[in-house]
């Protein structure tokens, strides 16, 4: 039996799936953590947070959050995954309204470097503290 | 034991008593001390005490003192710090439950700075977990628990240095250091009815304090009085070598605020705040009144400029903590945190892009030009500390506080200096506070204004009633 053939019993699990994602919206597909398994509703405000997006922010917030649940996807409840997806949401039109703000190429970020650092600073490099 | 008359006194009240020997150190620390162990777990005050070292640092001022050996105004005082600041040997937990046993083998720079004025140690006060880098929801995001407010235990005193204002507002010490990224100094002081001062960035050395957002931590007083305010940070201020981020010496060392020689121009703030409750409202048109009769300044208006100031300010502090604290993070200790935001927002910080980091930077540069172009109009900005008063302790923030505040963001992103003073009473009979934010280096102006305010008004006088307050005896 070839990996990719499927048995009747996992088929219909599979159909089963599809069938619950095609019933619940792209954010509640994004934050149950099993789509075979009803979660908890997700949250109004998550679903409106998500849903006044345009199609490009969705995608950038999906991609993020996609990627947190990658990483750290197992320590997560499905409440987590709602609030993670109502706070990336609610916060992407302040991101784009900022990536908007107009800079020309010469202003320069205020960060600090020293090249040369102090004495006190050299020491504590060095696993005084 | 001191009478609660004495004990809430001002520091320079107290110098001058403990300076003509009217009152013994050793007394009044512990005075203060037993106050403290009475009701400072009533109001979730304290992380630790550390009654040992002050009776010892007490009995040296004593001896000291009557030598005539006097080291200046906050020779003999007691005083609390905020549990981020390392004192060698004492638990030092940063509020937050997977740091509670941590401990360092050396002062930070504030503390030893203290130590050698002649201050005493009371404690380490109760703050909000990590100062809020991972976020948080409500007031019990602390290792302590939610910090009650000496007005009215049933409401908060503010993030994050929670137990600094519980501490000062109780008078279980003269003052009490609290820290600022963002409205920690400002907002305790005006919920607890305080003066607290948040120096311009660099200005304090920070080694010894956990980092929270490299580029925006400020560390600062939270007392009875501006004069207060003015004589700690002179103590506290001056160049350290162990922070990147501290000021030349001839920048950082503060030479404190006498009075103003010319008129000071302050600009009241006509976009700050949307919305405000009206009883703060009433309070501070009062206090705006009596800014208007004072000879000392000139009143005019100001108009804050339009940006993504805050989301700016905001995406630095997330992507600065999110560095501090990446191994809390990706190890998932951050499940041991009390909030459950605290639990999930390193998380969304780490996703932030370095490009949107750096371009938080730039507009950081725009922002402090075109500051620096109102302040050349004006000498301090004034307006409400915040719209409201203190929150019910069980309140969900994001409701409760949930308000823009630009002049916050646009302070703590150009590390402004600036100085909130109690200015009346208003709903539920809480403080409603005022604020002065000055350019850069101009913290003795926002000082001096915050002087002539308190020469005019006794606000910062006022105390609670704890034998009276709910639960608090």
């Amino acid at each position: 039996m070839s990996k990719s053939s499927i048995t009747r019993r996992s088929f219909a699990k599979t159909a089963a799936a599809a069938a619950t994602v095609a019933l619940i919206s792209p954010a509640e597909a994004l934050i149950q953590s099993d789509p075979t398994k009803p979660g908890p509703a997700l949250s109004q405000k998550a679903q409106a947070a998500f849903a006044k997006l345009s199609q490009p922010s969705r995608d950038e917030v999906a991609a993020k959050i996609n990627e947190i649940f990658r990483k750290y996807g197992s320590r997560l409840n499905d409440e987590q995954r709602s609030d993670i997806l109502r706070i990336m949401a609610e916060g992407q039109p302040g991101l784009e309204k900022m990536r908007a703000f107009a800079l020309e190429n010469g202003d320069q970020p205020a960060t600090i470097f020293h090249p040369v650092l102090e004495p006190k600073a050299a020491a504590r490099g060095k696993g005084e503290k | 034991m001191l009478s609660e008359d004495t004990l809430f006194l001002t520091i320079n009240e107290l110098s001058e008593r403990i300076r003509k020997r009217q009152i013994s150190p050793v007394e009044l620390t512990e005075s203060y001390l037993e106050r403290s162990r009475k009701i400072g777990p009533r109001l979730n005050a304290y992380a630790t005490l550390t009654p040992e070292l002050a009776l010892e640092q007490a009995r040296i001022a004593e001896k000291e003192i009557g030598e005539g050996r006097y080291r200046g105004p906050l020779h003999g005082i007691p005083y609390a710090a905020k549990d981020l600041l390392a004192v060698k040997g004492y638990p030092t937990g940063w509020g937050a439950r997977p740091y509670a046993d941590q401990k360092f083998n050396y002062d930070a720079t504030v503390v030893r700075k203290l130590t050698e004025a002649g201050a005493i140690l009371l404690g380490k006060a109760a703050m909000i977990e990590l100062a809020g880098g991972m976020g948080y929801r409500y007031a019990s995001a602390s290792a302590s628990g939610p910090a009650k407010n000496p007005w009215n235990d049933g409401c908060w005193t503010c993030g994050s240095s929670s137990g600094s204002a519980a501490v000062a507002g109780a008078a279980l010490a003269a003052f009490a250091i609290g820290t600022e990224t963002w409205g920690s100094i400002l907002c305790p002081s005006a919920f607890v009815g305080l003066s607290g001062l948040r120096p311009t960035f660099g200005r304090v050395g920070r080694d010894g304090a956990m980092a929270l957002a490299y580029s925006m931590d400020k560390i600062g007083p939270i007392a009875r009085s501006a004069e207060d305010c003015d004589l700690v940070l002179k103590a506290i201020s001056g160049h350290d070598s162990g922070d990147a981020g501290s000021l030349p010496e001839p920048l950082a060392k503060y030479q404190g605020a006498p009075a103003p020689h010319s008129t000071i121009r302050v600009g009241w703030i006509v976009n700050q705040w949307r919305e405000i409750s009206p009883g703060v409202n009433s309070a501070i048109t009062v206090a705006q009144e009596v800014l208007r009769r004072t000879p000392a300044l000139t009143m005019t208006t100001a108009t804050l400029p339009e940006g993504p100031w805050e989301t700016a300010a905001g995406i630095i502090i997330s992507v600065e903590g999110a560095a501090a604290f990446r191994e809390l993070i990706q190890s998932g200790r951050v499940a041991q945190l009390n909030d459950p935001l605290g639990k999930i927002g390193g998380y969304m910080n780490e996703e932030i892009s370095a490009a949107d980091f750096i371009t938080a930077q730039r507009i950081r540069g725009i922002l402090q030009k075109k500051m620096d172009e109102l302040f050349s109009h004006v000498d301090v900005l004034a307006t409400a500390s915040l719209p409201v008063v203190a929150s019910k302790l069980d309140a969900n923030l994001d409701d409760a506080l949930s308000f823009p505040d630009p002049i916050g963001g646009i302070g703590n992103f150009c590390g402004l200096p600036a100085i909130s003073v109690p200015c009346g009473f208003a709903e539920g009979g809480l403080p409603a506070g005022l604020q002065f934010i000055g350019r850069p280096l101009d913290d003795a102006k926002v000082v001096q204004v915050a002087q002539l305010f308190q020469q005019q008004t006794n606000w910062h006088r006022r105390r609670p009633n704890l034998a009276e307050a709910p639960g608090i005896s």
